[in-house]
């Protein structure tokens, strides 16, 4: 069985001088080169050989030539692979061997070979313009940036700054890398051309291994969004949420509109965007009320990747007063919770100072608790008191 | 002229079109043809070849005609015919000039 052996490429994709000297010192270790794919080379364990590397620049469509291999094979060269779809990759153990031996064509062959990898630069480019617009609500143009100050968590956990962040710093590694790759490549045609011997710049692998990397995680998150993945809702029986029903009791009429009654748990996430539950439920109002009159109650959940994120946006939701809310006293942590803060509302009454009308607006509460990495908010607009509803609350994270 | 960019073919070029004077030819055959026509002055490097067989033919100078396994053969089209004899007479034509000038 062979042993296929993994290194990252240090040099650009079109640095010939460098590539060449790097698999001829390969060969030399015993590292026999097989195939080269994004930032990485495969090698195959064999003895150590002194070699000539040559890399010819493929001019047609990217497959192994038959022809091409049987013509280098007549002058003692021997085909090792492909080195992405640029190069065909053939060596010889004559080290003064020459694969080409007209500077003209040659000059002629690196000519249209730039020229199709710089058409090929320009279409990576407006590939990368295209997959950024897709997460294109994420970009600094785009971000409230009093939001991301006073709430950091929540403003980057939209699912498109993260996202577009890591998109634009990867593209630009990639794009970069690409580029000096092509300036590499016209300095090496103008360096033969005058008959001279340029070196390699060993490093610039790196910047498209660094860029690919960042890329990646929105590769997967990207596949998330567009198979459907990254919605998953379940139904609200046996899910382990609080209802209405719970708090207000069995006899309580919820609203039957499917807007006002949620009878499932919207439940989302992908890579790099948290996942999150949310549920929310109206009692049943007549045509003279509007639902705010009436119990309401939403649950919304996120589990972060960090800790430290689940306990900074306890304290951003302890920030928010939500229509009348008092202020947030912590409690002592119980129902293996680790943080339980509550904020009581009391009932008001609004009087309209040109009608005379008066609206009563319903007292409740909410609830901010975490448990680990997950952070649960709950509002509730109702008579009944929310702190006697906490071992229920807290029961909800052992249904998640 | 088609086949040049600027000036005349270069030598291996020229060869190269000319071994297509004498019927199909496949890769190997080029090389054996040119070698032993200039008694091995000319060398054609495997990655010359390859690239010349594909400038051709991107000029339309030769056609494939056939292939079989890791044999592809060629032929020489009317286009590439007239190339080869447009610089045939511009060598003539130096060769003549020069000759000129050296009596």
């Amino acid at each position: 069985m062979k042993h296929t052996i993994v290194r990252l490429i240090p040099f650009g994709g079109f640095d010939i001088p460098g590539l060449e000297s790097w698999l001829a010192e390969c060969s030399a270790q015993g590292l026999r080169f097989a195939a080269a794919m994004g930032p990485i080379a495969l090698f195959e364990r064999s003895t150590p050989l002194r070699v000539q590397v040559h890399l010819e620049p493929i001019q047609g469509p990217v497959a192994e030539d038959p022809e091409l291999n049987a013509i280098y094979e007549q002058s003692g060269w021997q085909y090792w692979g492909m080195f992405r779809g640029s190069f065909f990759v053939y060596v010889s153990s004559d080290l003064d061997a020459q694969a080409h031996t007209d500077p003209d064509t040659l000059d002629y062959a690196f000519r249209k070979f730039f020229h199709f990898k710089l058409a090929c630069g320009l279409l990576l480019l407006l590939g990368n313009l295209l997959l950024l617009g897709l997460y294109g609500q994420g970009a600094p143009w785009e971000i409230d940036w009093v939001c991301l100050r006073y709430y950091p968590v929540e403003t980057l956990s939209d699912g498109m700054i993260i996202p577009f962040l890591l998109a634009a710093l990867g593209f630009f590694f990639v794009d970069l890398s690409y580029l000096l790759g092509l300036i590499h490549l016209l300095r090496y045609r103008k360096a033969v051309k005058n008959g001279t011997s340029p070196r390699g710049h060993r490093g610039l692998g790196w910047l498209l291994a660094a860029g690919l990397l960042l890329l990646l995680p929105v590769l997967i998150n990207t596949v998330q969004l567009f198979s459907g993945l990254d919605y998953r809702p379940y139904d609200l029986e046996g899910s382990g949420f609080v209802t209405l029903t719970d708090l207000e009791g069995a006899d309580f009429r919820i609203h039957q509109d499917p807007f006002y009654h949620m009878d499932y748990i919207s439940h989302h996430g992908t890579l790099l965007n948290p996942e999150h539950w949310y549920f929310q439920q109206y009692g049943s109002f007549s045509a003279n009320q509007s639902p705010f009159d009436v119990p309401r109650l939403e649950i919304s959940i996120t589990r972060y990747p960090l800790e430290i994120l689940a306990e900074l946006r306890c304290e951003e939701w302890s920030r928010q007063y939500i229509n009348g809310s008092g202020d947030y006293e912590t409690l002592e942590a119980a129902y293996g919770l680790d943080e339980i803060r509550y904020a009581p509302r009391e009932k008001w009454i609004h009087t309209n100072e040109l009608t005379g009308e008066t609206r009563t607006f319903l007292p409740g509460g909410i609830f901010i608790l975490r448990r680990g990495t997950t952070v649960l908010f709950a509002d509730y607009y109702g008579e009944q008191n929310l702190l006697d509803y906490l071992p229920l609350f807290a029961a909800t994270f052992d249904a998640l | 002229m088609p086949g040049r960019d600027k000036g005349g073919l270069t030598e291996p070029m020229y060869y190269v079109l000319m071994s297509f004077l004498h019927g199909e030819m496949c890769g190997i055959e080029i090389t054996d043809f040119v070698s032993q026509k200039t008694a091995g002055r000319v060398r054609l490097g495997p990655g010359t070849l390859y690239t010349l067989l594909a400038k051709f033919q991107e000029e339309k100078l030769i056609e494939e005609t056939q292939v079989d396994g890791r044999k592809r053969t060629y032929r020489i089209t009317d286009k590439g015919r007239d190339a080869f004899r447009e610089e045939l007479e511009r060598l003539k034509a130096c060769v003549l000039d020069g000759e000129e000038e050296l009596r």
